[in-house]
């Protein structure tokens, strides 16, 4: 019966099993991916993202492995150093990305612009951002330790070092690969003597400008932070190697690449002998050098300062300042170099004396790494240890016995150099930062089970659900207490720096203890684990300063020259006396510079003295040479120039004396102050007006209106862009999102499910105005926020933390880095703060334009406004026309170029001024990715308008914003009322307006008719 | 008349004793008088200068409009008119001030008095009284700034921790941003900055206390020493309790940094918002000096009758 029946159904059921068995194959395998325990992160970051190239995801940038770990791998697999000839790199192997031709780039001759010289020769031009790799190949026939050394030029530039990354073979051997620096180098650009110093109208001796020395330079590749004391040695096996750079900061050209054989340090004992048999006899001399007479730094913002040591040499004159030490604060981290050059009149063995202080560190000693003439002359001087002591003279010297060096009287001139190195500083924080991995990932698996917000309630048992959880915890724990034994045995004292540790390593003993405290003190961990990075760095900056630097007779005395209480107490005495005489807040440039009747205008600003001083000096050397207008610059503290506050300003204007010109002024002061007849309309300069306008972008220029008149230019912009962890996106799939609702819908609900969150804290703006909505209406006398826009727009703001619960306040920048926040909104400061304090995921993430909402035309509105500082010219001034001369120049674009420079120079390359200036702004160094965002963001650049009574509108938004965060308020009412709070205030103070104009009208009409 | 008696001639006592001198039967001499003023001028140049004028004119500019940067526009009583009528926001700050003052101001009265008669009694009078006048030398803001600490948001908040390790709560409170604990924050703060004040004129005073009323109040029947507060040292302080009643009072209605510090400005809920803040921001954020004055006239008149009610319980009948 079945032979034909059967049949049928019998393959039909073979079918059905058939598909059933692939497609329940089909779905396990993918679940399996899905729940794979985590692939390597260099695997993931394999996959590309929209908005990041193809080949950049091609460079491995990460490694679990630090340097010393790699040696001792290297070591047990037989490595030993190379001893041989150097190995040439030709330039000639170099292959760039897709689309670029490595011959483009290749020169056989360079023209060094800054020197007017031609080099000749082989020369790899890297002078295109766009280039994002460079890879040459070499044959190695001899298996070993290599040094890389390689000859390059840094072309004009930014302050910025410039920096790349390596690969060797397509892999990153080991993290400190990850940052190659390539140093400039500095000078002063006028000596630091008394025949060549400057002094400013007040007496004051002024820091000279920083030079860039142009010229080819040679240099091994050594770690970034200085945590080693010799150059990094690769371990390269026979064959051929790939040996690849990424494009990071600023354009260099590379003359040649070598592999060199490392250098042998002999001890002292060797070095010693060998200079001794070479007929080398002791000193009879003594050759004294000044600390702030150094010839060249490898960072301009190593400076020269002022010490108030009344012993310093030179020391003050007369209660005026004089530049007599080096060093300080901003000399303290990373490799910086300080170079003397001097001459010798007779060859022998000198002791070294510093005067120096090395009080900066709380008991931590400090390290310098000492060379002469090019080279460390014996492993003493590698890292030689200086310990923690105010003012004092001391010899170099190893355990009692001083260490000499030769200086040879027939060279030229010597050479001292000094660099900063972590010494034993860096074991441990080698040790720390592994520890701060392990409780990292630790507290992702407690997350796991927890989520961010765990019940303190809850029995989570997590010692059942998480393997060895209190082994982990106690390895952390003994790992902390080690390293915290280490630090104290450093120091003379026990370090304030050690205290954050100790509380730490307590918290986790608890934790050990009994684990269901956990979950209550959850909050507190993972604050801790996100500042234990932030405290591991501080220990990485070891400051010291110097006053001069002797070379002695090897037998004689070291003479201690330091102050007592009687100097400190006469050199205080006579300050004090002085500082009735001193126009301290009068910052001044050169002494004399008003020769003939030069108009001076008066200038307020509220910003730091740096900042005041710099530009001070932008304006003798420019504007005045220009027009013949001098300014005196005042300087307030920062607020001052606030509108609501009894700020001094106000109060000047009140009694009569205000100045002609304010900078540094808050956005919405211009307007009100404005409305009162206080400030002059810059539209009065009609035509020139229009033309300085066009510097700026169309909506930044919104805060300053006011009734057909501006009142103010603007002199900072900030961006709003979106920050995001490659690494993470690509590990759950994600891709950027480009519209809010791609947030809601894509982001959010992963972020969620995940125990992540996404940081907004950007205000209200940007939802109104994507939206289509406006603040005000009906002549500016109403608040439009009773529009549909502008609830819709309120609406998708408050959802954001009620419905999506992202916090309210967060510290983005140190749970970006922990990856407990991917994704973020943020301005200028988290850039900087992500790209000069946050290597350990250099590389890992990415910046996009903020999510726009999408319009009826297709395109996507992305406006968003930021924050800006103005500069108004007051009037009460007599002097309108020269103060707009002065705000013409000044926001001008080179002007604004040059101070960003300035600035970048003396203050150090995380100090970014973030001109209003488009061209300027456009001009600082930001790289490839950030250019496009920034580009797109300024297309769309909104911000709010200033009008009569507006104050309270931020008021009100912040009611109502309280009422439905915190309050669980609905939005629509909480909207209305606020709305409605708007209204009253702005009738009234409208009313009151209009009466004050009437008055003066009908006074003006009066004073005509008599 | 001469029989060798004794009689004392009148002249020679004439003679040797002083002739009053005809200025001297009017009061004082021009000397004393020009000392006198000599030592009252200085002081009275400035209260005149410093505290007169600026009420007079406050009061005048509370008649009109003024935004400092403009002229003054004669507006009458409009801004009274509006400040009684249509001010929501000055009812909910005098409700504020009214809430810190009653709190605060009678607590650190008592505590003061109490701590001043305690340490009047002890051996080391003078280390404790620095010890309690201390505080009150520091400004507001710095010592905000300092109980801030103790009252942190986070975890790491002295009394946060301090709860969270006996386990009474579980997560950090939030002291400064909840509404309903700015109060006794702010009370325990600006006691424990005022109390130095009337310390000080009540240790004065405890230590000017004749010692013989005690004596004959033991005589009397005083048992102990409540007795002897009750019955003997209050009436005996009756100026020193008025002074330091005046002082709470004025002090008191007059708080607003402390408050601005801990709280914020006008702090969650508007909990932060005091009459001198309210003042404050009309000057100074909303360009009103006008209306601002007619705020400061108001609480002038309030404290003004405040102090008239304390000196009627407080003042003695010959005052």
């Amino acid at each position: 019966m079945c032979n034909t029946n059967c049949s049928k159904p019998n393959a039909l059921r073979t079918y059905m099993i058939v598909f059933l068995a692939v497609a329940i194959a089909l779905t396990s395998m993918n679940v399996s991916v899905y729940a794979a325990p985590g692939a390597s992160l260099s695997d993931k970051v394999q996959e590309s993202i929209g908005g990041s190239t193809e080949e950049e995801d091609e460079f491995i940038l990460s490694s679990e492995t630090y340097y010393p770990d790699y040696i001792a791998q290297k070591d047990s697999e037989g490595f030993t150093d190379y001893k041989g000839e150097d190995v040439d790199v030709s330039l000639g192997t170099a292959k760039l990305p897709d689309g670029f031709n490595a011959s483009d780039y290749l020169k056989d001759k360079y023209l060094a612009e800054e020197l007017n010289e031609e080099y000749s020769g082989e020369f790899f031009v890297w002078d295109n951002s766009d280039v994002r790799w460079v890879e040459f190949s070499v044959d190695i026939k001899e298996k070993g330790y290599y040094n890389i050394e390689i000859e390059y030029y840094t072309p004009t530039g930014s302050v910025q070092t410039p920096q790349r990354s390596l690969n060797i073979d397509g892999q990153l051997l080991f993290t400190e690969s990850v940052t190659v620096d390539f140093s400039r180098l500095w000078k002063d650009s006028t000596p630091v003597d008394k025949e060549h110093m400057i002094l400013n109208s007040i007496g004051d001796q002024v820091r000279p400008k920083q030079e860039q020395v142009f010229g080819l330079r040679t240099m091994r590749i050594n770690d970034h932070d200085g945590k080693y004391n010799n150059p990094l040695k690769y371990a390269l096996d026979e064959g051929s190697h790939t040996i690849k750079f990424l494009y990071q900061y600023e354009d260099i050209v590379i003359k040649s690449i070598k592999l060199v054989a490392p250098e042998e340090i002999p001890t002292y004992e060797e070095k010693l002998a060998e200079w001794k048999s070479n007929g080398a006899k002791e000193a009879t001399g003594t050759i004294r050098i000044e600390g702030e007479a150094v010839t060249y730094k490898s960072d301009s913002s190593l400076r020269v300062d002022a010490s108030s040591d009344p012993v310093a040499y030179p020391s003050y004159e007369n209660g005026s300042t004089r530049l007599n030490v080096i060093g300080g604060s901003t000399w303290a981290a990373s490799n910086q170099t300080l170079t003397w050059r001097f001459k010798v009149e007779e060859s022998g063995l000198y002791k070294i004396v510093l005067r120096a202080y090395a009080k900066y560190t709380d008991g931590i000693p400090v390290y310098r790494q000492v060379k002469i003439n090019g080279e460390v002359p014996f492993k003493e001087f590698e890292c030689y240890e200086i310990a923690f002591d105010d003012w004092n003279c001391f010899a170099l010297e190893d355990g009692g016995e001083a260490l000499l060096v030769y200086l040879d009287a027939d060279r030229e001139y010597n050479e001292l150099q000094l660099t900063v190195k972590l010494g034993e500083i860096a074991e441990i924080m080698n040790a720390l930062e592994v520890d701060a991995n392990r409780l990292s990932s630790l507290v992702k698996d407690i997350t796991k089970i927890t989520s961010t917000n765990p019940d303190p309630n809850f029995e989570y048992n997590l010692e059942d659900k998480i393997p060895n959880l209190v082994e982990r915890f106690q390895q952390i724990s003994d790992s902390f207490g080690e390293q915290i034994d280490r630090i104290s045995g450093l120091s003379s004292k026990r370090p304030s720096a050690v205290n954050n540790f100790i509380m730490m390593q307590e918290q986790i003993d608890r934790m050990i203890a009994n684990t269901e405290i956990i979950a209550k003190n959850y909050s507190s961990l993972t604050d801790a684990m996100t500042n234990l990075s932030t405290w591991i760095k501080n220990f990485a900056s070891l400051p010291m300063q110097i006053d001069y630097i002797e070379f002695i007779q090897p037998e004689a005395e070291v003479e201690v020259v330091v102050s007592n209480i009687w100097q400190k107490l006469s050199a205080a005495f006579v300050a004090f006396m002085v500082s009735f005489t001193k126009d301290y807040d009068n910052v001044g440039g050169k002494a004399g510079v008003d020769g003939e009747e030069a108009v001076t205008l008066q200038v307020w600003i509220s910003r730091g003295k740096e900042w005041a001083e710099i530009l001070k000096q932008l304006a003798d050397e420019e504007f005045y040479t220009e027009k013949n207008i001098s300014i005196n610059m005042n300087i307030l503290p920062s607020g001052q120039l606030n509108a609501s506050a009894s700020s001094v300003l106000l109060l000047a204007l009140a009694s009569g004396t205000a100045p002609d010109v304010c900078l540094g002024v808050a956005s919405n002061l211009p307007v009100e102050y404005g409305m009162r007849d206080a400030i002059y309309p810059l539209t009065n300069f009609g035509e020139e007006f229009d033309e300085v306008k066009s510097r700026f972008l169309d909506g930044i220029m919104i805060p300053f209106y006011f009734k057909g008149d501006y009142y103010g230019l603007p002199e900072t912009m900030d961006f709003q862009c979106l920050y995001y962890r490659k690494d993470i996106l690509s590990e759950y799939n994600l891709e950027i999102p480009d519209t809010w609702t791609d947030v809601y819908t894509k982001i959010l609900p992963v972020l969620n499910n995940n125990g992540m969150d996404f940081y907004y804290a950007g205000g209200y703006n940007p939802f109104l105005f994507q939206n289509g909505g406006t603040y005000f209406k009906n002549d500016d006398k109403e608040s439009a926020w009773d529009s549909p826009e502008a609830v819709t727009g309120f609406k998708q703001w408050t959802d954001l933390y009620t419905i999506y619960d992202i916090p309210v306040t967060a510290d983005f920048y140190t749970r970006f880095r922990s990856g407990q926040m991917p994704l973020g909104i943020g301005g200028i400061d988290v850039y900087t703060k992500l790209v000069s304090a946050a290597p350990e995921i250099s590389g890992k993430w990415g910046v996009a334009s903020i999510p726009g909402t999408m319009q009826a035309d297709g395109e996507i509105n992305r406006a968003a406004g930021g924050g800006t500082t103005a500069c108004i010219i007051l009037n009460d001034s007599d002097k309108h026309a020269e103060s707009w001369e002065f705000l013409k120049w000044y926001t001008d674009a080179d002007t604004q170029v040059s101070y960003a420079n300035d600035i970048k120079s003396i203050i150090g390359p995380e100090a970014i001024w973030a001109s209003a200036n488009v061209e300027a702004f456009n001009d600082l160094p930001w790289d490839a990715e950030l250019k496009d965002v920034i580009e797109e963001y300024q297309k769309w650049y909104q911000d709010a308008p200033n009008v009569v009574g507006g104050y309270i509108v931020a008021r009100y938004l912040e009611n109502a914003r309280v009422a439905v965060v915190v309050n669980s308020e609905p939005y629509r009412p909480s909207l209305e009322k606020a709305v409605k709070e708007i209204n009253r205030e702005l009738e009234l103070k409208n009313a009151e307006f209009e009466r004050r104009e009437k008055i003066e009208a009908e006074k003006a009409a009066q004073n005509n008719n008599e | 008349m001469s029989s060798g008696e004794n009689i004392i001639e009148n002249n020679s006592i004439i003679k040797g004793g002083s002739k009053p001198k005809k200025r001297q039967r009017l009061g004082h001499s021009v000397k004393d008088v020009t000392i006198a003023w000599a030592f009252f001028l200085p002081f009275f140049i400035v209260f005149i200068v410093f505290t007169i004028v600026p009420v007079v004119m406050a009061i005048y500019l509370s008649l009109t409009n003024y935004t400092v940067l403009q002229d003054a526009i004669w507006v009458g009583l409009d801004n009274y008119i509006y400040l009684i009528t249509s001010d929501n926001t000055f009812i909910t700050a005098m409700q504020n001030t009214f809430a810190f003052a009653i709190l605060s101001g009678p607590i650190s009265y008592f505590m003061s008095f109490i701590m001043a008669w305690v340490i009047d009694g002890l051996k080391f009078k003078n280390v404790f009284s620095l010890a309690f006048y201390a505080p009150s030398l520091a400004s507001g803001i710095a010592m905000s700034s300092i109980w801030l600490v103790f009252f942190a948001n986070d975890s790491t908040g002295h009394l946060n921790k301090l709860l969270l390790d006996l386990g009474w709560i579980t997560s950090p409170i939030l002291w400064t941003q909840t509404p309903a604990y700015i109060l006794p924050i702010v009370t325990i703060v600006s006691v424990w900055m005022g109390m130095g004040n009337g310390f000080l004129g009540f240790l004065a005073g405890f230590q000017g206390l004749d010692r013989q009323v005690f004596e004959s109040g033991a005589i009397d029947g005083i048992r102990n020493k409540y007795q002897e507060l009750i019955y003997l040292i209050l009436p005996m302080m009756k100026p020193m309790l008025l002074y330091g009643a005046i002082n709470t009072i004025t002090g008191s209605l007059g708080i607003f940094d402390i408050v601005v510090n801990i709280a914020g400005f006008p702090g969650p809920d508007m909990a932060g918002l005091t009459i001198a803040g309210h003042l404050n921001d009309y000057a100074f954020t909303r360009f009103d000096i006008g209306y601002a004055s007619a705020i400061a006239v108001i609480l002038f008149i309030i404290t003004f009758i405040l102090g008239k009610i304390v000196f009627k319980v407080l003042g003695t009948k010959d005052e």
